[in-house]
């Protein structure tokens, strides 16, 4: 259950990309959830991103099927692609949908 | 032949600016953070007789400008459109490498390829075979590393290729997927650490350590420290109650170089992946947070005691005030000559003792250390940790580079605002900037001066300055119409600084401060003696003498120095150490009057830079408003600290 203790308030409010707000659920499969949900530490693949990050995110290289990770997310967010770590704020964050587990 | 112009363009820190220092022999400001060149520096060179003009531009992302500083490189591009682009970019980061390729690509304009970092790039392991990918791409791809030089020549060689990149049809992901197939790219494996680098990295922290915790807990206690016997067998040598130079050279070897910096130093070049944990720890909270402590008490004791105590201690009190002026005094004859050099505002006396006794040893340890800090990629991950501070201000994270580099000097750091995304965001970090960031000579003459009073003191002045700091970026930013840009920032990786760009930086910063500052100080000297000589100094001391002394209860000479502090503020400062250390002004007084002077409106050359980036009218404005905002405050300070007679 630890894994979950540091996800944001996205979660509560079940908007994670398939209608219904079940985490656990979605975690075997290959439904994409927000970056935002995603264990430290664990590379995942890009899904999609949403309209208003997207300009920004391009511009670093993560594009749908690369693969990222989550490195940090106090005091904001640090993610890793390829050998770029990029800190951005967690309202970005939850703009990038990945699949996870890594597929 | 006719002159070919060649941009170099890339994103953000793929070191642009280390490339065109070597391929132009001009010297383009080089940092670890992204950021660094905010306008186009040009420069040229010469192949095989054909002349090129080679421009370094700031760093893009994209083909869309979301910052000043990309606009100012999307503008040549696709306006004045160069004969060639060489691309600079990351070795390590292809994918994003040829995505930012497939864009300049819609450009039609030849390209070429350097894939900078090499060195770094082989450490991770990662290769890339440049001759497919070359093919691939239909232009010449070069590896370089750009601190070293190494590689320089094949660019060089390349800078005639008239090649176009090709891409046609497909979406820039579609093409950069499928080059990075054919080349048939790995991403890179982790790295490790060797015992013996382990080891040599272990003890040499220990004995910095060992050096440091003897010598200040020894000094506490009364014991005598391995220190102090160091100290003590070179000073007994020289025969004299003074500390000699030799005894000085074994304090700053023992007491500030070797514990600090040494095993860091050791530590970092070792290897690469003590950087990289470093890395995490300076961008985590916890661990972040001491770091940022144990930062700035370094900072605090290589500018504030080294250089505020130490190197004035020997300039100003041994060599200007003991032998250089009294044996000027008694060479010159009286009159108007005598009081023109020597005088009480003399040129020698006042200007070139303030410039170069007390400003220049202070602004040159904060060179230093500063150029440390901004080459080893510590300042990002200082961004990240103050994002959420910034944000309360209307700013994000983004906003702590101009800020610290407004500790270098207040007008170039302006000039960096540049680099945040929207007006409003630029418009509160300009203010904030004029209103309460010291530049580093006058943050290091208010260490000198806080360091001789209390901690209490520091406490108070700091304290002031940074709430104002709060309060009125907080304001702005509910006033001002627009809106806050949300916090990206690409976080190089920690690097161990090359001690041959810090000097070069280091000697950089003392000629430009030694060509512009001090100039100042004479000039401002000669127009206060020419003030004095047709008594309207007197006059001019009297129309602000209500506000200081009535107003902020300052002794009446205290009007002169403010009067200083608007050509530079650094000489007003320096005054103000002048008056603070033989005992003008009481302790409360000095506390009240460093707090004014920080505040207090920005020199002449900023107010230039002011009217540069944001016009006459929003210059005027503030500069109205700080001078009014710095009075007020100094004079609530003032009220406040005498009703709750707190004694500082």
């Amino acid at each position: 259950m630890s894994r979950y203790l540091f996800c944001p308030r996205e979660r509560m409010s079940g908007s994670n990309g398939n209608g219904n707000g079940d985490y656990a659920q979605q975690s075997g499969e290959t439904h994409p959830l927000r970056l935002t949900y995603l264990p430290l530490e664990t590379p995942a693949r890009v899904a999609r991103i949403d309209a208003a990050g997207e300009s920004l995110v391009l511009n670093f290289g993560i594009y749908p099927g690369v693969s990222v990770q989550v490195r940090q997310r106090y005091p904001c967010y640090v993610i890793k692609c390829e050998e770029t770590e990029v800190a951005l704020e967690g309202r970005l964050a939850s703009q990038i949908w990945v699949y996870y587990p890594h597929a | 032949m006719g002159l070919r112009k060649v941009a170099l363009v890339g994103h953000p820190n793929a070191g642009k600016s280390a490339i065109f220092s070597h391929l132009t022999a001009r010297y383009a400001a080089v940092s670890n953070y992204p950021g660094t060149t905010v306008d186009i520096f040009r420069g040229r060179t010469t192949v095989k007789g054909q002349p090129y003009e080679i421009l370094d531009t700031p760093g893009i992302n994209g083909l869309e400008a979301r910052s000043e500083d990309e606009r100012v490189t999307l503008d040549i591009l696709q306006k004045d459109r160069p004969d060639l682009i060489v691309q600079v970019a990351d070795g390590k980061n292809l994918r994003r490498t040829l995505y930012l390729t497939a864009r300049l690509a819609e450009l039609k304009i030849p390209l070429l390829l350097d894939l900078n970092m090499k060195d770094e790039s082989q450490r991770k392991g990662i290769s890339v075979d440049v001759e497919t990918l070359s093919r691939c791409i239909g232009v010449p791809v070069v590896e370089t590393v750009g601190t070293t030089g190494q590689g320089l020549q094949q660019i060089r060689d390349a800078l005639d290729t008239h090649a176009l990149c090709m891409r046609n049809g497909e979406t820039p992901i579609q093409w950069v997927e499928s080059i990075l197939h054919q080349v048939g790219y790995q991403e890179a494996a982790q790295e490790r650490w060797t015992t013996l680098e382990t080891t040599l990295w272990t003890v040499a922290i220990l004995v910095g350590a060992f050096f440091h915790l003897e010598n200040y807990f020894g000094a506490a206690l009364g014991w005598p420290t391995l220190y102090g016997w160091i100290i003590s067998s070179f000073s007994s040598t020289s025969q004299s109650a003074q500390p000699g130079l030799l005894a000085t050279a074994a304090a700053l070897v023992g007491g500030y170089l070797f514990p600090v910096l040494l095993p860091f130093l050791w530590a970092v070049r070792a290897d690469t992946s003590f950087n990289e944990k470093f890395g995490v720890w300076a961008r985590k909270f916890a661990t972040g947070s001491v770091i940022l402590v144990i930062a700035l008490s370094l900072l605090y004791q290589l500018v504030g005691n080294l250089g505020a105590q130490v190197f004035v201690g020997l300039l100003e009190t041994q060599l200007f005030a003991t032998y250089f002026i009294p044996w000027l005094q008694l060479l010159l004859p009286a009159g108007f000559f005598y009081d023109l050099l020597v005088g009480q505002y003399g040129v020698i006396s006042v200007g070139l003792t303030y410039g170069i006794a007390i400003v220049l040893p202070v602004v040159f340890t904060f060179f230093i250390a500063f150029s440390f800090l901004e080459d080893s990629g510590y300042l990002p991950r200082l961004a990240i940790l103050s994002d959420k501070l910034f944000r309360s201000m209307g700013l994000n994270g983004k906003a702590l580079l101009p800020m610290v580099l407004g500790l270098g000097c207040v007008t170039m750091a302006t000039m960096t605002t540049r680099i945040l995304n929207t007006k409003k965001e630029r418009l509160i970090a300009t203010v904030l900037l004029a209103l309460g960031v010291p530049c580093s000579a006058q943050l290091g003459v208010i260490m000198g001066i806080v360091a001789g009073a209390s901690p209490q003191a520091t406490v108070v002045v700091f304290g002031t300055v940074f709430t104002q700091l709060l309060v009125v970026g907080y304001v702005l930013s509910r006033i001002l119409p627009g809106h806050r840009s949300d916090f990206v920032l690409e976080i190089p990786p920690i690097r161990c600084p090359l001690w041959s760009n810090i000097l070069k930086k280091t000697s950089l910063r003392v000629r430009w401060f030694l060509k512009e500052a001090l100039p100042l100080f004479v000039l401002g000297t000669l127009i206060l003696f020419l003030l004095d000589r047709i008594a309207l100094l007197d006059r001019m001391i009297e129309l602000v003498e209500p506000v200081v002394t009535g107003i902020l209860q300052l002794p009446r000479e205290t009007a002169t120095v403010f009067l200083l502090g608007f050509l530079r503020r650094d000489y007003g400062a320096a005054g103000l150490f002048d008056m603070a250390r033989s005992g003008t002004l009481s302790s409360l007084q000095t506390v009240v009057s460093l707090t004014v002077m920080t505040l207090f409106v920005p020199c002449i050359a900023n107010f230039f830079v002011l009217i540069k980036e944001q016009g006459l009218k929003i210059s005027l404005v503030i500069t109205f408003f700080i001078t009014a905002y710095s009075v007020s405050v100094g004079a609530l300070l003032n009220l406040l600290l005498r009703f709750l007679e707190v004694t500082v």
